[in-house]
């Protein structure tokens, strides 16, 4: 069995606001989330710009007994999963419940509340801990959460790959949906990496922009950390006609590849091998790929290297595509970046707008592309990919095709 | 013979690459002597350690060869002398 396997709801939560309408809006109108780092005193950090959620009030959206025992990644993964499921408008039965999949990547869990709990035990010198930091801390409590929530009981997981958490997640969730072993899933990812020690460990691998993220741009210098969650509905293309859904997108392929390289160093070869696996799975010829929203960290080593990544497998074709980075403009969310990512690609093929990459100052010889500077663009392309190659090499790449035409 | 600064950076430059500091001069590329961008962040974060100073992010980037790194910590020293 090999069904085509279609989008049919949307959640997102991120430093562009607390929905996918929000989000979108933001990448469309290339208005950026990145701003002075709220959550601690910036003085102690050597950077002090990220891409924050806002204005996030857990108690507006959980129950008092779910507050204490949700980890902030974990009640974005719920936030997005509510959302999704009810874009999708879908009707839960037992049966229904019974052949849903929930997967979700998230790449560090629950950090800030482990750190405040130990904080009790190394600073005040507490000798216990409080009974739900393992519940709370756990990198897999997104999905349990998301599974609870609606009463999903089909097969339901979460993936670590760091960067590429998501990417891994969802293309997992295609293939389950596509082979029959799922009839929906529920599948994005999460994260909420703004605890203070988790904070002072990225500064010290001294990847972070002082001031910005400027994918592709000349005097680009590094990245900017973001958080949230975006959660995709899955299901097959003829059951999301038989009862009438909206469908965004097909989710056509997805490909795997590792770098087996460094654990930190970008290459060429193992997003190469991804991005072919990805058009190979979805049955795409490389000259139907109109946009790809790239990795595109902004650091100095990713980005010549996914461009010339892009190239190898594109050819003269690489000069005709549309690559951006909404990095730019969401922060890199970590384990959540390729669900958010997901998001924007899809919404770009739904609504035939190419969101930008904000903040571009100057080309860089070595990321000679369209990068779709700082400015949206309306182009109506049949398919695009979203790439995450993450560190320690281990590279996610999907592949999305416009809605099935008389899809309603 | 070596200013104390240079045995320093030579110390810790043994201590992150073991064997590299055989024949080395000020001339030599870390490349050259095999650091790849995680040695080179190790060998900076322990010289910031043992030296109790802050390299910026900017310079950490610009350094090529072990004398870029002796300067720029001179540099940095230099600066907090002659500060307030």
């Amino acid at each position: 069995m090999r069904r085509r396997v279609v989008v049919t709801g949307l959640g997102c939560i991120s430093a562009l606001g607390p929905t996918a309408r929000e989000f979108w809006s933001a990448l469309s109108e290339g208005r950026t989330g990145i701003q002075p780092l709220q959550s601690l005193a910036a003085g102690s950090l050597r950077f002090s710009q990220a891409a924050e959620v806002r204005d996030f009030d857990p108690a507006a959206h959980l129950q008092p007994a779910q507050l204490e025992l949700l980890d902030r990644f974990a009640q974005f993964a719920v936030v997005a999963a509510r959302e999704a499921v009810r874009d999708a408008g879908l009707d839960w039965t037992p049966a229904l419940r019974e052949r849903t999949a929930v997967i979700c990547g998230s790449a560090v869990g629950g950090q800030a509340s482990q750190d405040a709990q130990f904080v009790e035990l190394y600073r005040r010198n507490r000798d216990r801990v409080h009974p739900l930091t393992i519940p709370r801390v756990m990198s897999s409590a997104g999905t349990s959460h998301v599974a609870m929530e609606f009463g999903l009981t089909g097969p339901a997981f979460s993936v670590a790959s760091a960067c590429s958490s998501a990417s891994h997640a969802i293309g997992q969730a295609l293939w389950m949906v596509r082979d029959g072993r799922a009839d929906v899933a529920l599948t994005g990812g999460s994260e909420a990496p703004f605890g203070y020690a988790s904070l002072k460990a990225w500064e010290a691998l001294r990847v972070l922009s002082p001031d910005t993220c400027r994918p592709f741009s000349r005097d680009r210098k590094g990245m900017i950390l973001g958080e949230g969650a975006a959660m995709l509905v899955l299901e097959p293309l003829e059951g999301a006609r038989a009862r009438g859904a909206r469908i965004y997108a097909e989710l056509a392929g997805s490909g795997l590849s590792s770098d087996a390289h460094h654990i930190t160093q970008p290459s060429v070869a193992g997003p190469v091998r991804a991005m072919r696996a990805a058009l190979e799975d979805g049955g795409l010829l490389p000259e139907a790929i109109g946009y790809i929203n790239a990795h595109g960290t902004g650091t100095i080593a990713n980005d010549p290297t996914e461009t010339r990544a892009i190239v190898d497998v594109f050819g003269v074709h690489a000069r005709s595509l549309a690559v951006s980075s909404t990095k730019s403009l969401h922060g890199h969310a970590l384990g959540a970046a390729g669900a958010l990512e997901s998001v924007a690609t899809v919404l770009a093929l739904h609504h035939g707008v190419l969101p930008p990459t904000a903040n571009f100052t100057a080309p860089d010889p070595e990321c000679d592309l369209d990068v779709v500077p700082n400015h949206a663009r309306e182009a109506h392309v049949d398919a695009a990919l979203s790439s995450s190659f993450a560190f320690g090499g281990l590279n996610a790449v999907l592949a999305f095709r416009a809605a099935p035409r008389n899809s309603g | 013979m070596n200013d104390a600064l240079t045995e320093q950076v030579f110390s810790a430059l043994a201590k992150v690459k073991p064997g590299s500091t055989n024949g080395i001069s000020r001339e030599d590329t870390l490349e050259s002597l095999k650091l790849d961008s995680l040695d080179t962040l190790t060998l900076l974060f322990e010289l910031e350690d043992k030296l109790g100073l802050s390299i910026p992010d900017e310079e950490a980037r610009s350094v090529r060869t072990v004398g870029d790194i002796i300067e720029s910590i001179r540099r940095l020293q230099g600066t907090a002398l002659a500060g307030p």
